[in-house]
């Protein structure tokens, strides 16, 4: 690497007084280990209406805030998708498992979770969950392991 | 084990060693929380950019394939939670991926803290330079420094172009700060 630019250096000290890292921000970073699953398959997050969507350039707040939002996550054997609404600092997720079948679920966030089933049909609603990063850990009759959704801010 | 390389550290929070995990976060919270701020985002939209990305990073502990790159896995991760928060806002990042000389247009905010006039005014300068410069030059300066190749993965840029689009954006900074440095600029002494 060439050598460092007095600009640069100078930048850093005044970027390390005018804007360091909360504290707070690095002691959510730390504490995040403890939702390390053991044992439980990860479904990563293969779809984001979010991401894809068009109209990029002409979107603005007023007309994609209200929107629902689709995530796809994807694991062996299953898949699961969740519609995201949004009510001011709360979001109602309404999900569908497949392939369909009875489950306990828990939707977990920093702070909180709250458990529910799916009905038969693999669906499921939850309403009144904070703003923030999310995941859904999911148990089916019958099969061997749990499943967990990659964490995805909502 | 704080001291060691990050590969032994992934291994070792993989293992379920707190301490490794701590110390990997120390190492790299500084990286991901400078993306975050690179792409002008709030502080609280930053917090959130940062705690997605370390919660990722838990689910993949056991699947994290390059180690010894994990500043840029995680750097990556972090700015496509960035730009995910920009386009959910209706603040596309346009240019960002095409010109270093579109400015953002997000003033920076005054800073209380900086007492010397210079550091104010390379402060302010910050503000004016391209989002890719900002994003760039935050990421070069963030403690520790990173490699090439993490800040390569914060841009979603080649390696290869760091180097001059380094020089250029230092450059861009430079050529802003001399400008407020010029007796009579607009707002000098006034902020």
């Amino acid at each position: 690497m060439a050598e460092v630019e007095p600009l640069l250096a100078e930048l850093r000290e005044v970027l390390d007084r005018a804007d360091p890292i909360p504290h707070a921000v690095l002691a959510a970073g730390r504490s995040s280990f403890v939702w390390r699953t053991i044992d439980a398959e990860l479904a990563e997050l293969s779809a984001d209406s979010q991401l894809t969507s068009g109209g990029v350039r002409s979107g603005n707040a007023s007309t994609t805030a209200g929107a629902a939002r689709l995530l796809t996550f994807e694991a062996a054997g299953i898949d699961i998708e969740v519609e995201v609404s949004e009510t001011g600092s709360t979001r109602q997720l309404m999900g569908q498992i497949v392939p369909v079948g009875e489950a306990r679920l828990t939707v977990r966030w920093v702070g909180g979770e709250r458990a529910l089933d799916a009905d038969l049909a693999g669906r499921f609603t939850v309403a009144g969950i904070p703003a923030g990063a999310v995941s859904i850990a999911i148990i089916r009759a019958g099969a061997p392991r749990a499943v967990v959704t990659s964490w995805v801010t909502i | 084990m704080l001291d060691g390389t990050t590969a032994e550290l992934v291994a070792a929070a993989g293992d379920g060693d707190s301490d490794a995990w701590d110390a990997i976060v120390d190492r790299y919270a500084r990286l991901v929380w400078s993306v975050a701020r690179g792409f002008s985002l709030a502080s609280a939209d930053a917090a959130d950019v940062s705690q997605t990305t370390w919660l990722r990073l838990v689910e993949h502990l056991d699947k994290v394939r390059e180690p010894e790159h994990l500043g840029g896995w995680l750097a990556s991760t972090a700015r496509h939670e960035c730009l995910r928060i920009l386009r959910k806002s209706g603040r596309e990042v346009i240019g960002f991926d095409a010109d270093l000389d579109v400015m953002s247009g997000e003033p920076t905010p005054e800073v209380v803290v900086l007492d010397n006039e210079r550091d104010q005014l390379l402060w302010a300068s910050l503000g004016e330079i391209s989002q890719r410069c900002q994003v760039l030059l935050r990421a070069l300066a963030a403690i520790p420094p990173p490699s090439y190749h993490d800040v390569s993965s914060a841009l979603g840029m080649p390696i290869g172009s760091i180097g001059p689009t380094r020089a250029r954006c230092l450059e861009q900074l430079k050529t802003r700060l001399d400008a407020r440095e010029q007796p009579g600029y607009p707002g000098t002494g006034g902020g």
